[in-house]
């Protein structure tokens, strides 16, 4: 039975001593952690420093080979959309050619125009960019943690614009709570390295090759996954309420370097927009701030620029049965989104 | 509002700072403004139906106090409006559309409306807490409290109200009709708590979650990758939800409050009553003494108390969630309990033979407990039966090998959990605090914990699971 009174309750109080016990508790629990900082444990530092994943050239020579005539960049938005050796018969070309990069965003395609495609030389009559809805000026979208490494296989050992944008923030002020606790914790900056160290004896410990963890890694490729996890897909998108302009999308992204790239190199662009999974009763509609981002891109490119721009929202054909899992299209119906692709871009693909 | 967001620790940090200067009443508004402040954040709506059941299970009370020969009509409303809005916004849809697949069934045209219905977080949690409230009162447990603040700030009490523990009125009633004075010793075992519950989130949780996550996005996973997933998520599972409990106590100690243990070292139990005593302890409590007791519980027949103990789990099945998976995983807990029931009857378990094969025990119930995760985890049927038909020497070298890594980066995370049952153990640990390290060991570990939460936490947490129930 409970007592309606209001119940007396030993009391602790706080003594001097109980306080001095809880500040000095607090005090052993954070002050290693202030401790160890490079000024202080600089081998520490340099024990995990971040070692740069070298520079694959490959990707060059293979383009050299290749010497496409349409040239695309994307990731899984466009490797299962266009499926090469169909376009290749409907185009009456030999000579489509994906650079393949799962997973990737505007940080990785500009790596991949500057460090693969110009010095590759080729003349393609056409690079086709697919992105989703305002990708193209999300500078830090997949750049770090599990992106990080391929990041770095498409990256020169000094990237001096990727560093300006993506690291400094292009001179901005780095949020104010991220400098002060960088400053107190210098810990978190070498995070993801003692992880990435972590792996690595882990990976040791059970004496696995490297061509053992590309196997491991080939698991988990698109092909064998059921479905995106709703956490992909959340990231995608950016709350309307918070959705910037174009101009102060743009102002810090890699927009500008790739069109000032294709521009220095002849690159005939042709930006890609891809439709976002329907709903059984049509497309989904962009709310008015997309919907003004999408026209102030399409104008940059189309009207200042002189590039190619095609949205495939809103494309009567692309019907929710077209559609795998998240924005993906089924693996059936690629040939069939291949042929849509063609048609719409008859003029491009010279038919 | 989440406990790993800035926002929330500029939130605490304010409430903190009022709440010792204020006398009974003015830290009971406090916590109660706090409160909706943080339940309301992300969607204010959300507030309308905390308030709702709060208002009518106090009117309920009140009037059972008043008229007691209306006890049965008033507990009745309580339960109907509790129940009523929990079924409308956690079950609606899957009601409407099992009722559509059995009409299609019968070869009838008629298709009840899905609608899109947002589910409220936390409303499992607050129903069942404001219910224990009314059924106390109603079996004489509880007198009837005339302060409708009270009542209120026991409803909505932040720090546990969107994913538990599930306090009782009785206990916890008596704690917010008392002023609290700032204890130094309180706020030095929260932060232990405290410290220790966003490590379990922020490193272990937030990490095996990405082995669990991988193995469970394939098609078609092979044997072995697949029980390391469900060793992963029965490892995330665990420390997430035991990380929110710590937090949530932490918090309500810094506050005076003491909140119910709700996890006991689950994955040390030995039989299925075993583990339900160590697990979710407050929901486990709440059915036993609010559903299974008042069936008959184990006094009933054998037959009736196989029955009760399927109900019981049936219902705690469809508590975690809308979907046929979890009444499965409910119902398998069922069986096991009455399994093990049924041979503790039969056996002479206390003999020294049976006592002798208590670490093949634990092993055989550490398998039961992770093949119950897989039904938990896995919400597509077909996916189950497929996971289920596995074979184990159908396994490529590669497969195995990538078994073999998960499995080893899963237990690098896994080992602070280890270590903290072994100090439990060895007696050196009382559940979730650290008092038997002595105050410099504590100080250290504690440093540990942090070192470790800087370096190795996940940069992209993910929500606590209990926050989708």
């Amino acid at each position: 039975m409970d007592q309606s009174g209001v119940a007396a309750r030993p009391s602790y109080g706080a003594s001097r001593r109980d306080w001095a016990r809880l500040v000095v508790l607090v005090l052993l629990t954070i002050t290693p952690a202030v401790l160890l900082r490079p000024a202080i444990v600089p081998q520490l530092y340099r024990a995990f420093a971040p070692k740069k994943v070298a520079f694959d050239p490959r990707p060059i020579d293979a383009l050299r080979s290749a010497d496409p005539d349409y040239l695309f960049l994307g990731n899984s938005m466009l490797e299962t959309r266009i499926d090469e050796s169909y376009l290749n018969q409907l185009s009456k070309s030999e000579r489509a050619y994906i650079l393949k990069s799962s997973g990737s965003a505007s940080a990785q395609w500009y790596l991949m125009l500057k460090n693969f495609v110009v010095p590759s030389a080729v003349s393609p009559r056409a690079v086709f960019i697919f992105f989703r809805d305002n990708y193209l000026t999300l500078p830090r979208m997949r750049v770090n943690g599990q992106y990080a490494r391929g990041t770095q296989r498409y990256s020169q050992e000094v990237e001096p614009e990727f560093d300006y944008i993506v690291r400094q923030n292009c001179g901005q002020q780095v949020s104010l709570k991220k400098r002060i606790v960088e400053s107190l914790f210098p810990l978190t900056t070498i995070g993801s390295e003692v992880k990435e160290s972590l792996r690595g004896w882990v990976q040791e410990a059970l004496a696995l090759r490297q061509i053992d963890v590309r196997q491991i890694n080939q698991m988990f490729s698109l092909k064998n996954l059921r479905r995106l996890t709703a956490a992909d897909d959340a990231q995608l998108s950016v709350k309307d309420e918070e959705f910037p302009s174009f101009q102060e999308q743009r102002e810090c992204s890699f927009l500008d370097p790739i069109v000032r790239i294709a521009e220095a190199h002849a690159l005939p662009l042709v930006f890609v927009r891809v439709q976002r999974r329907p709903t059984e009763s049509g497309p989904l509609q962009d709310s008015p701030e997309l919907a003004a981002y999408i026209r102030d891109l399409r104008h940059f490119l189309v009207d200042e620029h002189g590039f190619q721009f095609h949205d495939f929202t809103g494309h009567p054909a692309l019907t929710l049965d077209y559609y795998g899992d998240g924005d993906h299209i089924a693996p059936k119906r690629k040939r069939e989104y291949t042929a849509i692709f063609a048609q719409e871009l008859a003029e491009v693909l010279g038919k | 509002m989440i406990f790993h967001s800035f926002d929330f620790l500029v939130f605490l940090v304010c409430v903190l700072s009022m709440y010792w200067l204020l006398g009974r009443v003015g830290q009971n508004i406090l916590l109660l403004v706090g409160s909706y402040f943080f339940y309301g954040y992300v969607h204010p709506w959300f507030l309308y139906l905390i308030l709702a059941s709060t208002l009518v299970d106090y009117c309920c009370g009140r009037l059972m106090g008043v008229m007691p020969e209306r006890k049965k009509l008033l507990l009745w409303c309580s339960l109907v409006f509790n129940l009523g809005m929990l079924g409308v916004f956690k079950y609606f849809n899957f009601f409407a559309d099992n009722l559509g697949t059995v009409f299609s069934f019968l070869g009838l045209s008629v298709h009840p409306s899905s609608i899109a219905i947002f589910l409220p977080v936390g409303i499992s949690f607050y129903t069942f807490q404001t219910l224990s409230y009314t059924l106390d009162i109603y079996r004489g447990e509880l007198q009837p409290r005339r302060s409708l603040l009270d009542v209120a700030v026991f409803v909505a009490f932040f720090p546990q109200l969107v994913a538990g523990p599930i306090e009782r009125a009785q206990r916890f009633l008596p704690q917010v009709e008392r002023e609290h004075r700032f204890s130094a010793r309180d706020a030095e075992y929260a932060l232990g708590l405290i410290v220790w519950g966003y490590f379990k989130k922020l490193v272990i949780a937030d990490n095996v979650a990405l082995t669990a996550d991988k193995v469970f996005s394939l098609q078609s996973p092979s044997f072995y990758l697949l029980w390391v997933g469900v060793f992963a998520f029965c490892i995330q599972i665990y420390a997430d939800f035991s990380a929110y409990t710590d937090i949530a106590r932490g918090v309500a100690r810094l506050l005076g409050f003491r909140l119910t243990e709700n996890f006991n070292h689950p994955y040390l139990a030995l039989s299925p009553a075993d583990f339900w005593r160590r697990w979710h302890i407050s929901l486990s409590e709440w059915f036993r003494d609010y559903v299974y007791i008042p069936l008959g519980g184990s006094r009933a027949s054998t037959s009736r108390w196989m029955l009760n103990v399927l109900v019981v789990f049936g219902l705690s099945g469809l508590w975690h969630g809308a979907s046929w998976n979890f009444v499965l995983w409910g119902t398998y807990w069922g069986f096991l309990l009455i399994i093990y029931g049924l041979l503790e009857r039969v056996l002479p378990t206390k003999h020294l033979f049976f006592r002798a094969l208590k670490p093949l025990g634990w092993v055989l119930m550490f398998i039961l407990i992770n093949a119950g995760w897989l039904f938990f985890r896995e919400r597509d049927f077909s996916f189950i039966l497929h996971d289920l038909s596995l074979s184990p020497f159908d396994v490529s070298a590669a497969e195995g090998r990538a078994a073999a890594y998960l499995l080893a980066m899963t237990l690098v995370f896994t080992l602070p959990l280890m270590i903290h049952s072994s100090l439990y153990l060895l007696r050196v640990d009382r559940m979730s605090g650290f008092p038997r390290l002595g105050f410099v060991g504590r100080g250290l570990s504690l440093a540990l914990l942090f070192v470790g939460i800087l370096l190795l936490r996940n940069p992209n947490p993910s929500d606590f699971i209990y926050f989708q129930f």
